[in-house]
């Protein structure tokens, strides 16, 4: 029952909190993506004015349905986000997450508009790719710690990093992909100058596409939440230690996103795979047989 | 640019040979383009071979009636399909047998054949300078008249003058 | 799996640089078939030579489309002179062959930025444009405009360039070649780059020949089709002159011809401003073009080659005058290279051609 009501209590905070981090840190993303390019950029708080304005627009849908899904995606992002900053069960989060992904997908599809289908079909191939290294990593996680619960992370001597460091380079590779980042934003980029116009979310428009950009936020503060699961242990700074690791690695994807050309998606597949196999499968060998 | 460039009058009929032998001597086709003229439409097709002689071939088939059909070159040049659409949409001159043909759509103007409508400013300018020309043309007659009549007096009075 | 949708691509997509629509027919994201489809940008303005004279024509063709605009100008400028007699100046055809081929830089850096748009390399795409700025200020610099330039005339130039503007154009373009080397290296090495360029869109010399293509595109399957080898103009001056070709006939190599052409603009630039002789800049044009009288004219456009056609009929209005650019002759090469591609390697295809579809149009 206290599980339960710890999901609850950590999702409404999530469901508060969330928003907020994620906006921040998507404002840093472009200003610092611009300052890369040679660019002065928007102000650090626009993507809040961007999402503010969208919620003021008229409600523009193909159908009634589009709207409900998303709002079903959110709700399960939110979920995700209590289950995880909770202390909860690891595996169930990436689960959740999971059915967030395909509602959002299923919205797409519910448009019946060839880009957005395009777009739909690609994103479900980059659920492809990185679905196998996520459960991996879950899998790593219990095979080192003992549990799939991250509160549980907390009583551990060493973070999971010291043992499960291949598996943490595959979940970086993979990161980029979640987190919608060149080479691999290729259902769609925070660009619309690409192939697709706007690719899954070309059909969603005003109060939809607000709710579509707090999504993201949402997840993006939860996947980054997993990269700092890793540097966790039971030593008084690990905190600490992890928000450092963090901020360097999202540093990082910024960094990729701006020094990389979109790839097909059958690159992206392959070497997702082929990632999540070496690196997660010699990492849980060695952690079986060691 | 002063490029090194030819002009020749062919008739219709020699079109579909001319395009053959160019393909086989290794020209492409350049351009096609039309006239409007009172008198009908002029096509003018220009070939070039580079790394040859560079001299721009332009041959000219000078009043094709207005509403007539001409044969495609698209068989030996398919890149010309835009310019034989054009001379379809903005001429109405109709193109037979193209291999790519849009069927009068290819600029989906307002006004049909827009180039061969003459507009009222147009109609006046012309009849103006037909009006100048022709005033020209009969005091250039009359001068020439008037001259000729003078010598005419000036003959007489010599074999006159001789005969006496 | 397995059945054909119809995308339709364009006319508005942010993509695209120019208005062209086409219906791709698409089968688990491999192009069966595209259909081009144009005219979306068509203002007739041929038939304005009915109501500008010969001198006010220029200011029309030079607003045909604004990143030629330098080239329309003089390519229309040259017919005129050649249907009139008109002996333009020597200093004057150096001018227009400097100002030319900056156009030429300042259109393939523009070409660049949009292609490395298109593939996802937005940093690429800004620092593209970023240099392309001061090709921009020098144009601000020289005559007052940045993009229509309104500095050529019908018998010669507008005005008239002192040394010392010269000596700064030098400087800034030296100044760009650093940073230019930087980027070529990003385009034409990056392995995410090449796995989008290499291999695509692949035309055959011998399509390229068939197809009657032009510019870059062509030269990048190997058709030596220049017209800066005709000689004609200030072109005659230069010391040696051999057009960039590539051998592999796809998307890489028209990036690769013309990230190069950039650098050979440069050197043509250095060349004509070390060799400028002094003198008058413009021959004032008397009278008008003779009833009958024909002349046509090219250019090497940064697109490929334009054609120039001009006819009077004894007045000061032209009787016509006909631009055909090279999006036009390229339009069949672009239907058939896209023809059995993937989904994802449209845009890069449309754009390889650098499609002007307001030149094409008119």
């Amino acid at each position: 029952m206290t599980t339960f009501v710890a999901t609850v209590v950590g999702s409404i905070c999530f469901a508060v909190l969330a928003p907020i981090v994620g906006c921040f840190l998507d404002g840093l993303d472009r200003k610092i993506s611009a300052g890369m390019q040679g660019r002065v950029g928007p102000k650090l708080m626009q993507p809040y004015w961007d999402v503010r304005k969208l919620l003021q627009k008229e409600k523009m849908s193909v159908n009634t349905v589009e709207g409900t899904y998303i709002a079903c995606a959110l709700f399960f992002a939110i979920v995700a986000g209590g289950l995880f900053y909770s202390g909860g069960n690891f595996l169930l989060c990436t689960l959740v997450i999971t059915l967030s992904s395909l509602f959002f997908i299923m919205a797409a599809y519910s448009t019946r508009s060839p880009f957005a289908e395009v777009g739909a079909a690609r994103e479900t191939l980059q659920v492809m790719s990185y679905e196998p290294m996520v459960i991996f990593t879950a899998v790593g996680m219990y095979m080192i710690a003992g549990t799939f619960d991250v509160a549980g992370l907390f009583d551990m001597r060493h973070p999971l990093i010291c043992y499960g460091w291949p598996i943490f380079l595959g979940l970086l590779f993979i990161l980029t992909i979640k987190l919608r980042k060149s080479p691999f934003d290729i259902s769609s980029s925070h660009h619309a100058h690409q192939e697709l116009v706007k690719g899954i979310t070309t059909e969603m428009s005003g109060p939809t596409l607000a709710r579509v950009q707090i999504l993201h936020w949402c997840e993006n503060v939860l996947f980054l939440g997993w990269t700092g699961m890793f540097f966790l242990s039971a030593g008084p700074a690990s905190l600490i230690v992890a928000l450092v690791f963090v901020a360097l690695v999202y540093f990082l994807e910024i960094w990729i996103d701006n020094n990389f050309a979109r790839v097909k998606w059958q690159v992206m597949l392959k070497w997702a795979w082929i990632v999540a196999l070496v690196a997660g499968g010699i990492n849980i060998a060695v952690l079986a047989f060691a | 640019m002063a490029v090194k460039q030819t002009y020749t009058d062919i008739e219709l009929a020699q079109l579909l040979d001319l395009a053959a032998e160019k393909k086989a001597a290794g020209y492409r086709c350049v351009n096609t383009h039309c006239v409007n003229t009172v008198d009908g439409v002029d096509i003018i097709y220009t070939f070039v071979v580079d790394g040859g002689d560079d001299v721009y071939e332009n041959y000219r088939i000078k009043n094709v009636p207005h509403h007539g059909h001409i044969p495609s070159i698209q068989g030996y040049f398919p890149g010309v399909f835009p310019f034989e659409n054009e001379t379809q949409d903005l001429y109405g001159i109709t193109v037979d047998d193209m291999l790519l043909d849009f069927h009068f759509n290819f600029y989906s103007t307002d006004v049909s054949e827009p180039m061969t409508v003459i507009t009222p400013e147009k109609k006046a300018a012309m009849e103006k300078a037909a009006k100048i020309a022709k005033a020209k043309a009969a005091k250039a007659a009359k001068d020439a008249k008037a001259k000729a009549d003078a010598a005419k007096a000036a003959a007489p009075s010599a074999t006159e003058e001789k005969g006496e | 799996m397995g059945k054909a949708t119809i995308i339709p691509f364009g006319p508005q997509h942010p993509v695209l640089p120019e208005p062209l629509h086409l219906d791709l027919v698409v089968e688990d994201e491999k192009v069966i078939e595209a259909v081009p489809q144009i005219g979306f940008i068509h203002r007739g303005l041929e038939k304005l030579t009915e109501t500008r004279d010969y001198n006010q024509f220029i200011y029309i063709a030079e607003r045909i489309c604004g990143i030629c605009a330098v080239g329309h100008s003089l390519g229309y400028a040259e017919t005129v002179e050649g249907l009139m007699g008109l002996e333009v100046p020597k200093r004057a055809s150096y001018l227009r062959v400097i100002l030319h081929e900056m156009s030429r830089i300042h259109s393939h850096m523009l070409w660049m930025g949009l292609a490395a748009d298109a593939f996802g390399f937005e940093s690429l795409f800004m620092h593209c444009w970023r240099l392309r700025e001061r090709v921009l200020d020098l144009f601000e610099a020289m005559t007052g405009g940045r993009v229509i330039l309104s500095a050529v005339r019908v018998g010669g130039m507008v005005r008239d360039q002192d040394a010392a503007t010269l000596a700064h154009v030098q400087e800034v373009l030296e100044g760009i070649k650093d940073e230019y080397h930087e980027i070529c290296r990003a385009f034409l090495n990056d392995s995410s780059v090449r796995s989008r360029l290499v291999g695509v869109g692949v035309i055959e010399h011998d399509d390229a020949v068939n197809l009657g293509m032009v510019g870059p595109f062509a030269r990048a399957s190997n058709v030596v089709n220049d017209v800066r080898c005709k000689e004609a103009g200030a072109y005659a001056e230069l010391s040696d002159f051999t057009p960039i070709t590539s051998t592999d006939c796809d998307c890489y190599a028209r990036v690769e011809v013309r990230a190069k052409e950039i650098l050979q603009s440069i050197d043509i630039i250095e060349e004509m401003i070390a060799r400028i002789p002094e003198g008058p800049v413009f021959e004032k044009p008397k009278g008008s073009p003779a009833d009958g009288a024909m002349a046509c004219g090219a250019l090497e456009q940064p697109r490929g080659e334009c054609y120039y056609y001009a006819q009077g009929n004894g007045t000061k209005y032209l009787q016509r005058m006909r631009m055909r650019t090279p999006t036009s002759m390229n339009l069949a090469g672009m239907a058939a290279a896209l023809k059995g591609c993937d989904l994802a390697d449209v845009n890069m295809i449309v754009l390889t051609i650098d499609p002007c579809i307001s030149c094409t149009e008119r």
